[in-house]
C-alpha cells in the first residue's frame, strides 16, 4: 500500500522539477550590456541637451552660427562684416524673455526695432522648429561648459 | 463487518472544501476579466478627463468604454493602442500622465492615425491590451517591440526609402555613410547603386604606384590617410606581398609617352602656382586644406610615379575611364611643372626617394596575389576585368531588419543579444563576431555606427503595399552626346554639378534651369575665366583654360536646353522701382550676407556684376520663394510682397562691375 | 390554499417525469437511481470495494475522460473563435489573448487539458499494465484503450498546429518530417497528411478537420466502447484468489466481477444459467460511494485545471514562418523521445520503434494471457512482465526528458541550468 502512495507522489515530484526547469528557461537573463543605446547615452550625457535642444542646435547651426558663431558668442566667419556685430549669447540672452528671443527668430531683428542685420526666419522655419531653436538658446543661455567640440558649419 | 451504505461525513466535508474552491477559482477567473489592466486604465482616464475638461467638451467626448482598435486594411494590421493612450490626440492632455499624455510634436498631423496606426512608426504589439504584452520592453516572441526613441527613424525609414528623409536625421546620416563607405559593393542593399562606388580601376596600377606606398597602404589604408575610403582588411604580412605583386603585376594599359618632357628644366616653384590657379584645391586636399572629392595630396610624391603622373594629368581618362577627375587644357610644359611640383615637394620625407624600375615578378606570388585578391572581393569595389560580374561578396542585406540572432551569433560578447546590438558589434570590430570574417574594418566612430544601425534596421521586407512608401525617383543617368557631351565628359561637370538629380554634390548649383539664371555673355565669359561668387567658399569652379569655342558651346547649349519657360518672362519694371528696390536693400539688410562692391557679408554671393550676370525672371522668382528652389537655404524668406520683388529685382539689375567703374 | 398545493403536485410530478427516483433515500432508491438513469446507468448499482480503493486505481481512467469533457467543450468554444486559415488563425490567436472575454482562460484551459491527457492516458496505461488489468477478459478492452492512447496523440498532434505559430509550424514540421521515415509510403503519408510537400493553408485545413470532426468523434466512439466494456467486465480487474474462476464469458456462465446478467444469454440456453456471487461484504452501493468519488474528482480536475490556466499562460511565438528556422526545431514534447531517437538514426526513431511499439502494446494481453497476478500493483508473479514494460516505460519517460530540457541547438547536449 506504501509502495502504491509513493507512485504518484513521485509523478507530482517530477512534474513540480519540470515545471520549475521550464520556468527557469523562460525567464530573461540578466540584464546586459546594451552598446548601441550606450553611444546614445553617452552623447546625451557629454551634450546635456533635451531632445528639442538637440534639435535646435542642429537648426542653430544650419542657420545662425555663419554669424553667430558655433557657440553663440558673436564670433561667426561672417560677424566681422556686420555692424552691429551679433551679440554675445552668453550675456545677452538673460537680458530679455524667452518671447523676445522668438520675436527676433521670426521676424528678425528689425522687428523689435534693431538694426535689420538678423534677418526674419519665419518663412524658412516652422513654429516648432522656432520652439526648438528657442530651446537651444537656453541651453546657451546656461553658464559655458568646459570645452566641447562644436558642430562644424554645414556647407552651404 | 458492513460498509454503511450512506456516504461518510468526511466525503460531505470534501465535497464542502471542493466545492468553495472551485467557486473561489471560478471568480478569480471573473475578476482577472473585469479587472483588466485596460478597464482599470480607462477608470483612471475617465477621472482625469472630468478634471481637464469642461462638462460641454465632456460630453461632447466619446466615452472611454471599450477596446479602441484602429485595423490598417492595406497591411492588415490591428493596433488596439488607443484603448489606453486614450488622449493621444486631444490637446487637453498636454499635461496629462502617460498614458494619456497628446501625441508630442505635429507628427499625428502628418501620420493621422487612421491611416498610420501606433506600431507602424513605434513598433510594438499593437493587439495588446496590457502594457507588458504591447512590448513596451522587448518581450520574448515578439521581434519588433517598441523602439526607444533614439532608434525610431529606423522605423520612419522602413516606408521613407529616399536617401534624406526629412527630420530623420539620424538616418539620413546612416544612408549617407552607407552610400560612401560602399556598402552596395559587397552586399546587396535596396536603395544604393553600385554606381556610386568609387574605387580606381587597377588594370594598370604596375605603372602608377610605387611598391613602398602600396604595401603601406595595403597593410592600412587609414594610417597613410585618416580619411581614407578604402577600409582595412586586416590583411596578414604574406597576403600583403602577394597582393603586392600582383597589383604590380597588372599593366594593361601603357602611360603617354613621357620620355620627351625634359625634367631638368621642370620647375617646381611654378608647378606650385599652375597647382593654385587651376583650383586643384577644390577637389584635393593638402596638409588638411581642400575638397575631398579626389584623393589627398600631401605625400602623393611617395606614392605614384612620375612619368604616370604627367601622363594622367595629360589624359586622366586614358587608363581611368571612370575618373572624376577632369582633362584640364594645359600646356605641356605646365603640366611638366605641375608633376615635378607634385612629386618633388609634396613627398613623405621617411619615404625611398627612387622606386625600383618596372620590372620582373615572381609569377608564383603574383598568382598567391590574385587568388589574396579574390577572396578579399577587392574586385568587388575595384571594378576588374572579367573579375567584376562575380556576384556579390557579401550577404544580401535585403531584408536585414527583419534579421533574427541568436545569443550564439555574439560569440561571447557580453551585450544583449537583440539584432541592433549585433549590427552595431559587427560595424565597429567585424572580426570580434565571426573568426574569419573577410568584412573589413572601416573604423566607424561609435556615432557613425550607430547612423548605419539605424539605416541598416529600416531595410525590411519589401512587402509593404506601393501607397505606403515614399521614395525619390532614381535619378537616371545623364550622358549628353556630340559637342557639348564631349566637353562635359572631358570636363567632368557631372562630378560636381547635378542634371535632373544626376551627378556630384559639391556644387549646390543644379543645372537643369541654369540657361534661364544666367545672362548668355556671363556663361561664356565664367567658363573660360571663373571666379569666386562666394568668396568664403573653397570649393570653387576649377581654371578649365576652357577655348572660348568650347566656351559658347556650353554656354548654346545652357540657354537652349537647360531653361526654364516660367522664369523666361519679360521684365519691364517702374521707372523709380530701383530706387525703391535700393532702399529696400538697405532695410532689409541684404549687406549682412551679401557683397556689393566692397562692402557686404560673405554669407550669400557676390551681387557687384548682378545686372550682367543672372536674369531677372530668376531673380523674382528665387526672391519670392528661396526654399522652394533651395530647401534648407540660408536665403530668409522675407515673405516679399510681388511689387518688392520686382522693386529690389530692378535694382539688383542695375549692379555692374562696369558701371561701378571695376575691371570685369 | 388548495391550488397552492395543487401547483405543488404539477411541479413535483413534472419534475418526477424527468427525475423518476427523486433524492434517493433508501438502499432500494439508490439502487433504482443508478438503473433508472441514462447518465447514471453507466454504473452498475453496486461495485466492488477495492475497486473505489483510491491507491489502486489511482482514478487515472476518470481523470483521462473529465480532461476529454474540458477538451470538448473549451474546444467548441474556441472554434467560435478561430479561423482555420493562415494568417488569420495567428490573428485569432492574439484576439484570444487579448480582447474574447475569458479568451485567455479558455485557450490555456485547452493547451494545459490536452498536455495533461497525454500524460494521464499514458500513465492509465501504466497503471492498468501493473495491475494486470488487461487480463482474460478484459484483453479487448486494452486493445481499445491502446487505440484511444494513440487518438489522444493524435488529437494533440493535430491540435499543435492551429495557433499557426513558429512553435506550431516547426514542430509539426519535424513531426510530420518523422512520418516520413516510413518505408516506401514515407512520402505519400506526409504528402497525405499535409495535403502539399510542406505545411502551408491546405496543411492546416486538413489537421483542423481531424481534430475537431474526425478524431474527437472516433475518440468519442472509442470511450463509449471502452466504457460498455468496463460496464461488462467490472469497474477494475478484482484481486483474484482462484486463478481457475476466471473464465470468458462462457456459455450460460457469468462470473460475478461482470455485474450483468445478459438476458439474451439466458434465453440461448436451455441450461439453468449460473451466476456467481460474491460475498455481501465486499460491495457497496454505486450512490454514493462511487458518484461521490467521481464528482469530488471532477471537482478537483477542474480546480487544477482553472489555477493552472490563470497561472501559466499558453505559449504563443511569432506567426509561422517558413524562413526562419528555430534551433533546435523540436516536435511536440511526447514525440521528442522519437525525435531523440531519430537523431541516432531515422528509420530506428521514425519507424522501426513506434511500429514495434504499438504492435508490442496491442499484442500484450494475447502474448500473456495467463490470469495471474491480476488486480495487485506488482503482483510476484508478474515479476518479469512488470519489469519489461516498467524498463520501456522508463526508456521512454527518460528519451522524452532528455529530447525535452537536454537538447539545445543542433540537437547538442545541454544542460538546463546552463542556458
Amino acid at each position: 500500500m506504501t509502495r502504491c502512495l509513493r507512485l504518484p507522489l513521485r509523478v507530482a515530484l517530477g512534474l513540480a522539477v519540470a515545471v520549475a526547469l521550464g520556468g527557469c528557461g523562460r525567464g530573461r537573463p540578466a540584464k546586459r550590456s546594451e552598446p548601441l543605446m550606450d553611444v546614445f547615452r553617452k552623447q546625451a550625457q557629454e551634450e546635456g541637451l533635451t531632445r528639442a535642444q538637440t534639435e535646435g542646435k542642429r537648426l542653430f547651426g544650419q542657420y545662425c552660427v555663419t554669424c553667430h558663431g558655433d557657440a553663440g558668442g558673436g564670433d561667426g566667419q561672417n560677424a566681422y562684416n556686420l555692424d552691429p556685430k551679433p551679440p554675445v549669447f552668453q550675456t545677452s540672452l538673460t537680458t530679455h524673455p524667452r518671447t523676445y528671443w522668438r520675436q527676433i527668430i521670426e521676424g528678425g531683428t528689425a522687428s523689435v526695432g534693431r538694426s535689420p542685420l538678423c534677418p526674419p526666419w519665419g518663412h524658412n522655419l516652422t513654429a516648432s522648429q522656432i520652439d526648438e531653436l528657442v530651446a537651444y538658446l537656453d541651453a546657451l543661455a546656461r553658464p559655458a561648459p568646459p570645452t566641447q567640440p562644436s558642430a562644424p558649419a554645414p556647407k552651404s | 463487518m458492513r460498509t454503511p451504505q450512506t456516504a461518510p461525513s468526511r466525503m460531505h466535508l470534501a465535497f464542502a472544501v471542493l466545492g468553495l474552491a472551485f467557486l473561489g477559482i471560478f471568480s478569480w477567473v471573473f475578476m482577472q476579466e473585469f479587472f483588466a489592466e485596460w478597464r482599470t486604465t480607462q477608470a483612471q482616464f475617465r477621472a482625469i478627463e472630468g478634471q481637464v475638461k469642461d462638462p460641454h467638451a465632456l460630453s461632447l467626448a466619446p466615452p472611454a468604454d471599450g477596446i479602441r482598435q484602429i485595423w490598417l486594411r492595406d497591411i492588415d494590421r490591428v493596433d488596439r493602442c488607443t484603448t489606453c493612450h486614450l488622449g493621444v490626440d486631444d490637446d487637453a492632455f498636454v499635461k496629462a500622465p502617460q498614458p494619456f499624455t497628446t501625441h508630442s510634436g505635429t507628427w499625428l498631423k502628418t501620420h493621422p492615425p487612421d491611416r498610420f496606426g501606433c506600431t507602424v512608426c513605434h513598433g510594438g504589439q499593437g493587439e495588446a491590451t496590457d502594457y507588458r504584452d504591447a512590448a513596451h520592453q522587448p518581450i520574448p516572441h515578439w521581434s519588433d517591440p517598441i523602439r526607444p526613441r533614439e532608434l525610431i527613424e529606423a522605423n520612419c525609414g522602413t516606408c521613407h526609402r529616399e536617401r534624406e528623409p526629412k527630420e530623420a536625421f539620424l538616418l539620413a546620416a546612416g544612408r549617407a555613410r552607407i552610400a560612401e563607405a560602399g556598402c552596395i559593393a559587397c552586399h546587396d542593399l535596396p536603395g544604393f547603386s553600385l554606381d556610386e562606388v568609387q574605387a580606381p580601376r587597377l588594370e594598370s596600377v604596375g605603372y602608377k604606384v610605387r611598391p613602398d606606398w602600396l604595401r603601406k597602404w595595403l597593410a592600412d589604408p587609414k594610417a597613410y590617410l585618416p580619411q581614407a575610403r578604402m577600409p582595412n582588411f586586416r590583411l596578414e604580412p604574406d597576403e600583403i606581398q602577394d597582393l603586392t605583386a600582383f597589383l604590380l603585376s597588372q599593366r594593361q594599359t601603357t602611360p603617354l609617352d613621357a620620355s620627351g618632357v625634359d625634367w631638368s628644366k621642370a620647375d617646381a616653384d611654378h608647378g606650385r602656382a599652375v597647382f593654385g590657379e587651376a583650383r586643384c584645391v577644390s577637389c584635393h586636399m593638402i596638409d588638411g586644406r581642400g575638397g575631398t572629392l579626389g584623393p589627398e595630396l600631401t605625400t602623393v610624391g611617395s606614392k605614384v610615379r612620375r612619368d604616370w603622373l604627367y601622363s594622367f594629368l595629360e589624359d586622366p581618362m586614358h587608363d581611368q575611364p571612370d575618373t572624376r577627375m577632369l582633362r584640364y587644357r594645359l600646356a605641356d610644359n605646365d603640366i611638366r611643372d605641375l608633376v615635378a611640383y607634385l612629386t618633388e615637394d609634396l613627398v613623405d620625407p621617411d619615404a625611398a626617394t627612387t622606386p625600383p624600375a618596372v620590372g620582373f615578378l615572381d609569377p608564383k606570388q603574383v598568382e598567391a596575389g590574385k587568388q589574396t585578391f579574390i577572396k578579399h572581393g577587392c574586385f568587388s569595389c575595384h571594378r576588374f576585368g572579367n573579375l567584376a560580374s562575380t556576384a556579390k561578396i557579401g550577404p544580401s542585406l535585403m531584408a536585414i531588419g527583419d534579421r533574427t540572432v541568436e545569443p550564439s551569433d555574439f560569440r561571447g560578447e557580453s551585450a544583449d543579444p537583440t539584432l541592433e546590438n549585433y549590427l552595431y558589434l559587427k560595424l565597429r570590430e567585424p572580426d570580434k563576431l565571426a573568426e574569419d570574417s573577410r568584412m573589413p574594418t572601416f573604423n566607424f566612430t561609435e556615432q557613425e555606427a550607430a547612423t548605419v544601425v539605424v539605416a541598416l534596421l529600416s531595410t525590411r521586407k519589401a512587402d509593404l503595399p506601393a501607397s505606403r512608401v515614399t521614395d525619390a525617383p532614381a535619378p537616371k543617368p545623364y550622358r549628353p552626346q556630340g559637342a557639348f557631351g564631349a566637353l562635359v565628359s572631358r570636363y567632368r561637370c557631372l562630378s560636381c554639378h547635378q542634371v535632373n538629380g544626376w551627378g556630384g554634390t559639391l556644387s549646390t548649383v543644379p543645372l537643369d534651369r541654369i540657361g534661364s539664371q544666367l545672362q548668355y555673355a556671363h556663361i561664356v565669359a565664367y567658363l573660360q575665366q571663373p571666379y569666386a561668387i562666394r568668396v568664403s567658399v573653397e570649393a570653387r569652379m576649377p581654371h578649365f583654360g576652357m577655348t572660348a569655342d568650347e566656351a559658347r558651346t556650353i554656354a548654346d547649349y545652357f540657354s537652349s536646353v537647360f531653361v526654364d519657360d516660367a522664369l523666361e518672362k519679360p521684365f519691364a519694371p517702374a521707372p523709380d522701382a530701383a530706387r525703391r528696390g535700393a532702399a529696400l536693400y538697405t532695410k532689409l539688410g541684404c549687406r549682412g550676407c551679401h557683397i556689393i562692391g566692397q562692402t557686404g557679408g560673405y554669407v550669400g554671393p557676390d551681387l557687384s556684376d548682378t545686372g550682367h550676370r543672372l536674369k531677372p525672371g530668376w531673380i523674382q522668382a528665387w526672391l519670392a520663394a528661396p526654399e522652394k528652389w533651395k530647401p534648407g537655404t540660408l536665403q530668409p524668406d522675407y515673405g516679399l510682397k510681388p511689387e518688392e520683388v520686382q522693386d529690389l529685382t530692378a535694382y539688383l539689375m542695375t549692379l555692374s562691375r562696369t558701371a561701378a567703374g571695376r575691371t570685369p | 390554499m388548495p391550488s397552492l398545493t395543487a401547483a405543488t403536485r404539477t411541479v413535483r410530478s413534472a419534475w418526477r417525469s424527468v427525475f423518476r427516483v427523486g433524492w434517493p433515500r433508501t438502499d432500494k432508491d439508490r439502487t433504482a437511481a443508478m438503473i433508472s438513469s441514462f447518465f447514471l446507468h453507466v454504473h452498475s448499482a453496486k461495485v466492488k470495494k477495492h475497486s473505489l480503493r483510491a491507491s489502486y486505481t489511482l482514478g487515472l481512467g476518470l481523470i483521462s475522460f473529465y480532461l476529454l469533457l474540458v477538451l470538448v467543450v473549451t474546444g467548441v468554444a474556441l472554434m467560435l473563435y478561430y479561423t482555420p486559415h493562415p494568417p488569420e488563425a495567428y490573428r485569432s490567436m492574439k484576439d484570444l489573448q487579448f480582447v474574447v472575454t475569458f479568451g485567455p482562460v479558455l485557450r490555456n484551459m485547452h493547451r494545459w487539458a490536452a498536455h495533461a491527457m497525454v500524460l494521464v492516458v499514458f500513465l492509465h496505461m501504466c497503471r492498468v499494465f501493473f495491475t494486470g488489468g488487461y487480463k482474460t477478459p478484459r484483453r479487448f478492452n486494452w486493445v481499445v484503450g491502446v487505440v484511444l492512447f494513440l487518438l489522444t496523440l493524435g488529437l494533440s498532434f493535430t491540435g499543435y498546429l492551429l495557433p499557426w505559430d513558429q512553435l506550431s509550424f516547426w514542430a509539426i514540421t519535424v513531426g510530420s518530417n518523422i512520418a516520413s521515415y516510413a518505408p516506401w509510403i514515407g512520402d505519400d503519408l506526409k504528402y497525405l497528411m499535409l495535403g502539399g510537400h510542406v505545411i502551408g493553408s491546405g496543411a492546416l485545413l486538413r489537421f483542423y478537420v481531424l481534430h475537431c470532426v474526425v478524431l474527437p468523434g472516433a475518440a468519442m466512439t472509442l470511450v463509449a466502447v471502452h466504457f460498455f466494456r468496463v460496464r461488462k467486465d467490472g469497474l477494475s480487474a478484482p484481486p483474484q484468489p482462484e486463478p481457475s474462476a476466471i473464465v470468458e464469458a462462457a456459455p450460460g456462465r457469468f462470473p460475478a466481477s461482470t455485474r450483468s446478467y445478459g438476458l439474451m444469454a439466458l434465453t440461448d440456453r436451455p441450461a439453468q444459467p449460473v451466476v456467481e456471487s460474491d460475498p455481501e461484504d465486499d460491495e457497496v452501493l454505486s450512490w454514493p460511494h462511487l458518484l461521490y468519488r467521481e464528482l469530488l474528482l471532477l471537482l478537483a480536475v477542474l480546480v487544477v485545471l482553472h489555477v493552472v490556466a490563470l497561472v501559466f499562460n499558453a505559449p504563443l511565438e511569432e506567426i509561422a514562418n517558413a524562413t526562419i528556422t528555430p534551433n533546435p526545431a523540436k516536435a511536440p514534447w511526447y514525440f521528442l523521445g522519437l525525435q531523440e531517437l531519430v537523431h541516432y538514426s531515422a528509420f530506428v526513431g521514425g519507424v522501426l520503434v513506434p511500429g514495434v511499439i504499438v504492435l508490442a502494446l496491442v499484442l500484450i494481453p494475447y502474448l500473456d494471457p495467463k490470469p495471474r497476478g491480476v488486480g495487485v500493483w506488482f503482483a510476484r508473479e508478474r515479476r518479469w512482465a512488470n519489469w519489461t514494460f516498467g524498463a520501456f516505460a522508463i526508456v521512454a519517460v527518460v528519451l522524452t526528458i532528455v529530447g525535452t530540457f537536454f537538447r539545445g541547438p543542433n540537437w547538442a547536449w545541454v544542460w538546463p541550468w546552463m542556458r
